[in-house]
Parts: structure tokens; C-alpha cells; sequence
């Protein structure tokens, strides 16, 4: 275990907040100092008065995170509680994610040598994943980070559950758990098992939204995408603007993208397609990405500044507060959208 | 590697298994620890040797495992003491290594030989590895597996009754404050699952030792740790109410420093300026009940009362204000 030799300690004075660099619902993360070894590192900081789920489930989500090693996944190094805070420690990636990136800069999405790379080191962490017996369940492009050496690293077990469990936590919530337009077809119909198989299908939206700024559907309110994705036929790079994508890529999409789970590609068979052998390393593709843009928390504030008028609508009802916070997160207010 | 090309291979016995196991973690000697290269090798076979078990007990994905196969690996591991050799080295065991044995410990324990549980009898017979999985929990690195697999020996009446009786039992309430959430939280699940699964055990257990199982009970819900104070309220309002502790419930709710240890916690909900809108709703949803209640309160005795109708009144006070400010 190459990360499991240092050691983080548990004392929040060892570390220094710095900028904020996202924010959602019940947690904040910031830019950090661990002042002992004068590194930075990301603090996740969850309000627990606001956390919906209960103890258990966050120490799942704990454990897990703690439990990982693997390059291309984000591991907790330490948690420990602060007053009615839950700190998280983890790797600080000094980018943000792939959503905020193309927010910022790429509103129409990135080149196919950049995706095929992020897809590719994505398609890394999710092997190891279902390897271990998780399922993510809330692949898409928010939950990419990317640091400055183009590394690329999946992140956010805020829904994640384990294979091994017998409790089926997407039942143990009142709303869905995941964002609804990267949710596999058979997630959304009641009675159908969730398997790693629905990791594929937010998969395929991923690279569609890599491939295009935005997730299909995204301009509709979740109960409408909810209803594409049962009835319409599935989405795919088959606009004239994607006529710039390879054949390769549009089938690999296509095959993430089959509406019978049985259908989909396991990640182990995918990562042996076409489009991923020939996939750069992310370093060539990826860095090259944020060469000119200013730091991660300048664009950050820029966002939130531009958002300020959204967010003073923070007190309404719950059902508008959830499709102002979908809102929110297509626009890319939280970097990091840890919720 | 090229040798083992030309031979046939043939799958090994249970006995010849467990034989490897148990050659493998006696290899994880003082000698080889010292020694960097020897222990990576010693440890590698160890984590092969578990594969195979782990493999022989659950199947290799594609055939189901043979159930004759797997009672003779049961009895020959109990038979040879490798459970005592595979917790005394676990600390020493590699990541992969101790996640397969963590697989392999479930199906061990569950698994029935001639209608007895042979391992959870082999436990009961060398109880202090209990003892030692306990005190794991001060191992930050293991602590995560060794939960994991003293979680599954509780589930069995007899080993969980040992725990709370046992001298090592007061440990955990030291574990469940470790600064490590993941492993502070781990012990709390072990220590919910030791008061709340076996309900005549606990009753039984709580009435012989209700004093001091109160007494330091009292440190959780005073802790200043927020997590400690808000699982261990839940906890008391689980298991007192379970059937089986109905006289423990009684007795403690005669008690009046446990109301004051109640309402220290009500104070310090109250109390917050920053209270969180969900809290506030609560509060201001039963602010009619909670006032009859704090009204009708009173402990008639002492002048050390003094504090406590102090406390009363300030969250009289509180709790009116949050309905007159209509603040959410």
C-alpha cells in the first residue's frame, strides 16, 4: 500500500483551511495545508446537523474511502469530528472537476484525445471498484477531479454502497440516490435491482457530457429526465456536431448505452475496446487542459459570485430547493459536488 | 514458474490447505520479520494460501463450492488451532490478506459441522482471542477487520455474553472516542450490536452491572465529542426500550441525575444560537408538549436542585423565545 505509509493525524490544528473550492447542501471542502508535512490537501467538511442520512451510513461511507487504494480513486487519508463537523481528509486535486472545468472553459465540452483519457483512467477507478464489490452509483462529470499533472480520479462515496451489503440503501432515502440524467433506465423503475452494471450506463452519459458540456436531458426537470430515459430511445453522439468524434468512440458510447443492463459491457471488456487502447496518457491530454486558467478558487469564486442571485433563494420549499440545487450543480457552482 | 507448466495439476485436499495455511503463518516468525525480504515472501504465501481458502469456502465465481470440502477445511482448521495462529498474525498480515480472511472469517463461523458450530466452539474454548480482537480497536490499521469479524462472532449469544462480562468490555467505552471516525465509529457498531442484539443477555448483563454500566454510560452522553453524544442518546433509547430491559428502564428512569444528564443534552440542542432550521421545527412543533413537561418537572429534593431549576428555567426561556420570534 503505497499512500497507507504516511500518516494524517487526527488534530484539526495540524491543518489550515485556505480557500473554499466547493461547496453543496450539508458539506464545504477547502483548500488545506497538513501544516506537519507542509502538504495540501482537501478538506471535506460535513455539517452534520444537516446530513440527512444517519451514522451508519456515514460510517460506511468512512470506511470505504479509507479502505481504498488505488491511483485513480479519491481515498480518505483521516476523519475525525470538529465540534458538529465531520472533516474528511483527502488528497487535494488541485484542478477541480472535469463539470467545473467545462464550466469555466469548456462550455461545449472537451476534444476526444482529452476524453478518451479521462474516460480511461475513470474507467480505471471503476474496475477497481466493482472489483472490491462497490458499486459507485453517481458517475459522471462532477465527480471527475483532475489535478494540476493531469492525474484523473474519481471521487464521492456520498452514495456509494457496497456489493457486500445486504441493505439496499437506495430504498433506506426518500429521493433517488444519484442525479437522475447519469441514472441507468432500470435504476429509475421501482423493483429492479441495482447492480454494477448501472455504473456503465452513467458511464456513457459521462462521455456523452464530456463529449458535449452538458448530460442529455439536462435542461429538463428530473421528473421529465426521468421519463426520457425510460421511454425515449437512449441518447448517443449522433448530432451533426459530433460529426468531429471517431467511429470508435461513438461505438464505444453506444455500447454503454443499451438499455437492457444484461446488454452493457462489463468495465473489465470495456477497457479492452478500441477507443481506450489507443487513449493517451493523461499527462499529454489532460494537462494541457488548464495550461492558461487561473487558480482553482479563483474560479470558484468567479462561479459563486455569478450564482449569488441563486443562492438567495436558499429558503423554499423542499421540492424548489431540490431543482434550484440541480440547477446549481448544472451550472457548476460546487467544484465539487461531495453531497 | 516453467515447471509448473508440465505438471497436472491437482487441486489440494482440505487437509493439505489448511496444512499451507498453517505452515505459511508459522514462517511469520521474529526471525522473518526482521528480515524485509524474507517477511514479503512469507507474507505473500500467507496471502495466496488465503485464496485458496477463500476460494475452496465461497467458489470461484463460475462453480459453487463443495459443502463436503468445505466441512472437512472447518474441522481440519479447528483441529490444527489456526484460528489462534491467523488472529495472533494478523497484525502483521498485508491488506489483501486480511480482507480475504475478513471473507473467509464469515463463512467459518456460520458453517455447521455435524449440527455444531465448530468455530464458535473452538472460540469458546480459547475465549481470549476474543480478548485479543477487542483490543485491535488500538490499532488503527487493523482495527477496520478485526471490527468486522468480532461484529460476526457477536452474533452468536454465548461469545457476546463473554465480551460483556469480560474485563475488556469497558474498553469500548475508550474506543468509541478514539479520534479516528472510521475507527471510533467501528466500535460503536460493535458496541450497539453487543447491547441491542441479544435481548435477555443484555438484560441480564444490565442488571448485575447497572451501576457501573450507567455510571460510565454517563461519560458518552457528556462526551464533547457531537458524534458520541448523539449515538449513545439513540442507543439508550434503543435498548431501554427493548422488552427484555423493562426493569432496567424503571429503575433508571427513577433516577434524577440521568433526567439532569437529559437535560443537559435538551440544553445544549436549546441553547445553540445557531440552531438549524430542522431543529428549530422540531422544537417549535412539540414547544406545547416540552413546556407542560419541563413545567411539571420537579425533583422536590436538595438544595444541589438548585442547578438543575436553573437549567429548567433557561430552556423554558429558550424554548418560548423560538415560537416568538417566529424565526423560521
Amino acid at each position: 500500500m503505497g499512500s497507507g505509509s504516511r500518516n494524517y493525524s487526527a488534530n484539526p490544528n495540524d491543518y489550515r483551511l485556505l480557500e473554499e473550492v466547493g461547496y453543496g447542501a450539508s458539506a464545504t471542502v477547502y483548500h488545506a495545508i497538513y501544516i506537519p508535512y507542509n502538504e495540501e490537501v482537501a478538506v471535506k467538511s460535513l455539517d452534520l446537523d444537516r446530513c440527512n442520512s444517519n451514522f451508519d451510513d456515514i460510517r460506511k461511507e468512512a470506511q470505504i474511502m479509507s479502505l481504498i487504494d488505488h491511483r485513480n480513486v479519491v481515498k480518505s487519508y483521516c476523519s475525525f469530528v470538529v465540534d458538529r463537523k465531520l472533516w474528511v481528509i483527502m488528497p487535494f486535486m488541485a484542478q477541480g472537476s472535469c463539470l467545473h472545468l467545462m464550466k469555466t472553459a469548456y462550455p461545449d465540452g472537451f476534444e476526444e484525445d482529452a476524453i478518451g483519457s479521462i474516460l480511461k483512467e475513470t474507467l480505471k477507478a471503476l474496475d477497481y471498484l466493482h472489483q472490491h464489490g462497490h458499486i459507485h452509483r453517481d458517475v459522471k462529470a462532477g465527480n471527475i477531479l483532475l489535478d494540476s499533472n493531469g492525474e484523473v480520479k474519481l471521487s464521492d462515496f456520498g452514495v456509494s454502497a457496497s456489493m457486500f451489503d445486504t441493505g439496499d440503501r437506495q430504498r433506506s432515502r426518500n429521493t433517488f440516490v444519484g442525479t437522475p440524467c447519469w441514472m441507468a433506465p432500470e435504476v429509475l423503475q421501482p423493483g429492479t435491482g441495482y447492480n454494477f452494471k448501472a455504473d456503465i450506463w452513467s458511464f456513457g452519459i459521462t462521455a456523452l457530457e464530456l463529449a458535449h458540456g452538458h448530460a442529455p436531458f439536462s435542461k429538463y426537470p428530473p421528473m421529465k429526465v426521468l421519463l426520457m430515459t425510460i421511454q425515449n430511445a437512449p441518447p448517443g453522439l449522433d448530432y451533426d456536431r459530433d460529426r468531429k468524434f471517431s467511429k470508435s468512440f461513438k461505438e464505444m458510447v453506444a455500447m454503454c448505452l443499451v438499455k437492457d443492463q444484461t446488454k452493457r459491457p462489463s468495465v473489465d471488456k470495456l477497457l479492452k475496446h478500441s477507443f481506450f487502447k489507443q487513449a493517451k496518457p493523461p499527462e499529454l491530454s489532460v494537462k494541457k487542459l488548464f495550461a492558461d486558467l487561473p487558480p482553482l478558487w479563483t474560479r470558484v469564486k468567479a462561479l459563486q459570485l455569478k450564482d449569488a442571485a441563486q443562492l438567495a433563494l436558499k429558503r423554499m420549499p423542499s421540492a424548489e430547493q431540490e431543482a434550484i440545487s440541480q440547477s446549481e450543480y448544472k451550472r457548476g457552482v460546487s467544484a465539487w459536488n461531495f453531497d | 514458474m516453467s515447471f509448473s507448466f508440465f505438471k497436472v495439476s491437482r487441486p489440494k485436499t482440505p487437509q493439505e490447505v489448511v496444512k499451507s495455511i498453517k505452515e505459511s503463518l508459522m514462517a511469520l516468525d521474529t526471525k522473518t520479520v526482521v528480515e524485509v525480504k524474507a517477511l514479503e515472501k512469507a507474507l505473500e504465501e500467507v496471502e495466496k494460501n488465503f485464496v485458496t481458502m477463500r476460494t475452496m469456502l465461497s467458489g470461484d465465481g463460475e462453480s459453487e463450492p463443495n459443502l463436503d470440502q468445505v466441512s472437512q477445511l472447518v474441522e481440519e482448521i479447528c483441529k490444527e488451532d489456526v484460528l489462534t495462529l491467523i488472529i495472533h498474525q494478523l497484525p502483521i498480515l498485508g491488506w489483501e490478506a486480511r480482507k480475504d480472511l475478513v471473507h473467509c472469517w464469515t463463512i467459518l463461523l456460520k458453517q455447521k459441522v455435524d449440527s455444531n458450530h465448530c468455530c464458535v466452539e473452538y472460540i469458546e474454548q480459547h475465549i481470549e482471542l476474543l480478548d485479543f480482537l477487542v483490543v485491535c480497536y488500538d490499532n488503527k490499521e487493523i482495527a477496520l477487520s478485526t471490527g468486522l469479524m468480532l461484529r460476526e462472532c457477536i452474533k452468536f449469544p454465548n461469545l457476546a455474553k463473554y465480551i460483556l462480562e469480560s474485563a475488556s468490555f469497558v474498553l469500548f467505552f475508550k474506543y468509541v472516542e478514539l479520534p479516528n471516525f472510521d475507527v471510533a465509529s467501528d466500535a460503536f457498531s460493535t458496541f450497539k450490536d453487543l447491547l441491542t442484539k441479544h435481548g435477555n443477555v443484555v438484560a441480564e448483563f444490565l442488571t448485575a452491572h447497572y451501576d457501573e454500566f450507567f455510571d460510565q454510560y454517563e461519560t458518552l452522553l457528556t462526551s464533547p465529542n457531537y458524534v458520541t453524544r448523539r449515538q449513545s442518546i439513540k442507543l439508550l433509547s434503543d435498548f431501554l426500550l427493548e422488552s427484555p430491559n423493562a426493569q432496567i428502564m424503571k429503575r433508571y428512569i427513577l433516577e434524577v441525575r440521568y433526567l439532569k444528564v437529559m437535560m443537559t443534552l435538551l440544553t445544549i440542542f436549546v441553547a445553540n444560537p445557531n440552531k438549524p432550521r430542522e431543529v428549530k421545527i422540531i422544537l417549535g412543533k412539540n414547544k406545547g408538549k416540552l413546556l407542560e413537561l419541563l413545567h411539571n418537572l420537579s425533583p422536590g429534593k436538595g438544595s444541589e436542585d438548585e442547578q438543575f431549576e436553573e437549567e429548567k428555567e433557561f430552556i423554558i426561556g429558550e424554548i418560548e423565545k423560538i415560537s416568538l420570534s417566529g424565526s423560521f
